[in-house]
């Protein structure tokens, strides 16, 4: 026999159900709430910045200012398309507040030690020379990413990494479609000139 | 469609992002311009390229649970931040009460004036105070005399005959009433969170953790388990943990738990955390599975041996059964 836990009774819920919930102070339907979606928001940060700390520190922030902004979310749109535009928002401000206070890390900056104790960096598997070529693709297409202006990123990564259409992108970013075709347009020309020499 | 057209459409082809009508016009134009497909092909080479790169950072189980156990702290703190203390739930902000206790202040601070300067003066206009007024209602509240300290002259009044001055004003409160009251828990509450001083926060969560487990409310818990995750003295984590054994185990508790096993720096608090975690079987009904996933991580990782060897215990336990 196995307990039934609050948290577990809420696993049935819908979205709704358990936004209604947490609009009046339910932290544990909130919890579910952020467990069902805090995957992607965390893929999302974990794409667009060098470390695990910022992917953390995006991922807190997200899901801090949907705490604070809950009790507002009037249903005009999906939970989803909400949490995603804020997840947006906070890449773009800690781009932003990043290059202010010139935290930028490249990945080869970071040392072994540091690296394994982060656990950022999976182990590739194969030989050392598979594993050398990887690595050293990696830190070129990082380098040629952080060339990107972040609105150019952003719209690069969700586009290529998460798979999301030019029209879902524009509905995050709160923008024109055709606009998130420039971003994307000026971002593959870009990428081609970084890696150019390296292909 | 003309060339710069096609050129738009086959990037957006190199990432599968068109439909199948605009497939079929692609390939056709593909078929006769060797421009395009030299484009096209550089395209997919990029996307290949990009997509092939692993991420900078992994997501995987374990950094996911650790941005939730951060995010969990983060949202306590907002929530503390939020409610604050409630003076409004003791009365002490209503018109009524504050008209009541102002005129009553006045008071005497006049007769404290009178008292410690031997010297009425008809001519002097009457004292004013702006000093912070600080009472309780409560259960059973009792005020004690004003104390007042650190009184600093700004004008000393030698000529003129007007003398005006600073000065601290405490006015001790007494409560007394069953630690299973809900504001003399509220106190406790803000003490154990609030207080400098380690000391009156231990006190706080001893005095509260004296009273029956079954009649401490939902914030009290959520205090001892901020107070467990958060403090920086040890001792008051420590007697915060020793209270939340003593309530009903839950999820909540069980979360708590684990974060003090997974980041806390004591080592006998990572040890209480284990032997807290596996007595709660008993309530449980077995081994939870999040509670193993994290002693799996203890048993290779942690720096203490003797955790290292209990979680392996526990886990060789938990195996047999």
């Amino acid at each position: 026999m196995t307990a039934v836990t609050k948290n577990d009774r809420y696993m049935t819920n819908t979205d709704e159900e358990l936004i209604r919930l947490a609009q009046q102070g339910d932290m544990l339907a909130f919890e579910q709430l952020v467990f069902r979606h805090d995957r992607k928001v965390l893929s999302i940060a974990a794409r667009y910045v060098t470390n695990a700390d910022d992917a953390k520190d995006i991922y807190q922030e997200v899901f801090i200012r949907v705490y604070r902004g809950l009790r507002k979310f009037r249903f005009r749109s999906e939970f989803a398309t909400w949490l995603h535009r804020i997840t947006v928002n906070v890449c773009l401000s800690h781009r932003a507040r990043s290059h202010r206070s010139n935290r930028t890390v490249l990945i080869g900056d970071q040392g072994e030690d540091e690296q394994e104790a982060h656990g950022d960096v999976p182990d590739p598997g194969g030989g050392p020379d598979r594993q050398a070529i990887d690595a050293d693709a990696f830190q070129h297409i990082q380098e040629a990413l952080e060339v990107l202006s972040p609105k150019q990123k952003l719209v690069f990564t969700l586009r290529h990494y998460e798979g999301h259409s030019l029209k879902e992108i524009a509905t995050m970013m709160n923008c024109m479609e055709g606009t998130v075709k420039r971003y994307l347009f000026t971002a593959t020309r870009r990428l081609r000139d970084q890696l150019k020499e390296y292909a | 469609m003309n060339h710069k057209a096609y050129k738009e459409l086959l990037m957006l082809a190199a990432s599968g992002d068109v439909d199948s009508g605009d497939r079929a016009l692609l390939d056709r134009h593909l078929d006769s311009c060797a421009e395009c497909r030299a484009e096209f092909a550089a395209q997919r080479t990029l996307h290949d390229q990009v997509r092939g790169a692993r991420s900078a950072v992994d997501v995987n189980d374990a950094l996911l649970q650790e941005a939730r156990l951060e995010l969990r702290a983060a949202l306590r703190r907002e929530r503390a931040k939020a409610h604050g203390f409630r003076w409004r739930e003791f009365g002490f902000t209503s018109p009524a009460f504050r008209l009541a206790l102002g005129g009553a202040f006045t008071l005497l601070v006049g007769v404290l004036l009178g008292r410690t300067f031997f010297t009425t003066s008809a001519t002097s206009g009457g004292a004013t105070a702006e000093i912070p007024v600080v009472g309780a209602s409560g259960t059973h509240p009792e005020e004690g005399e004003t104390r007042i300290t650190n009184i600093r002259f700004i004008d000393p009044g030698a000529h003129s005959g007007q003398v005006e001055f600073t000065f601290d004003a405490l006015t001790p409160v007494r409560m007394r009433g069953s630690v299973d009251d809900p504001q003399i828990q509220k106190v406790l509450t803000h003490a154990m969170l609030n207080e400098e001083n380690p000391g009156v926060r231990l006190r706080a969560v001893n005095a509260i953790s004296a009273g029956p487990a079954e009649g401490q409310d939902r914030e009290v818990k959520s205090a001892l388990i901020q107070a467990l995750e958060n403090d920086r003295n040890a001792g008051v984590r420590r007697e915060a943990l020793n209270a939340l054994r003593r309530m009903a185990f839950d999820g909540q508790i069980k979360k708590a738990l684990l974060h003090t096993l997974s980041s806390d720096a004591n080592p006998g608090l990572r040890v209480a955390a284990i032997n807290a975690l596996d007595s709660a079987r008993t309530q449980t009904s077995g081994y939870d599975q999040d509670f193993l996933d994290v002693l799996k991580q203890k048993a290779g990782t942690d720096q203490n041996n003797y955790i290292r060897v209990k979680a392996r215990a526990v886990l060789e336990e938990a195996s047999r059964r």
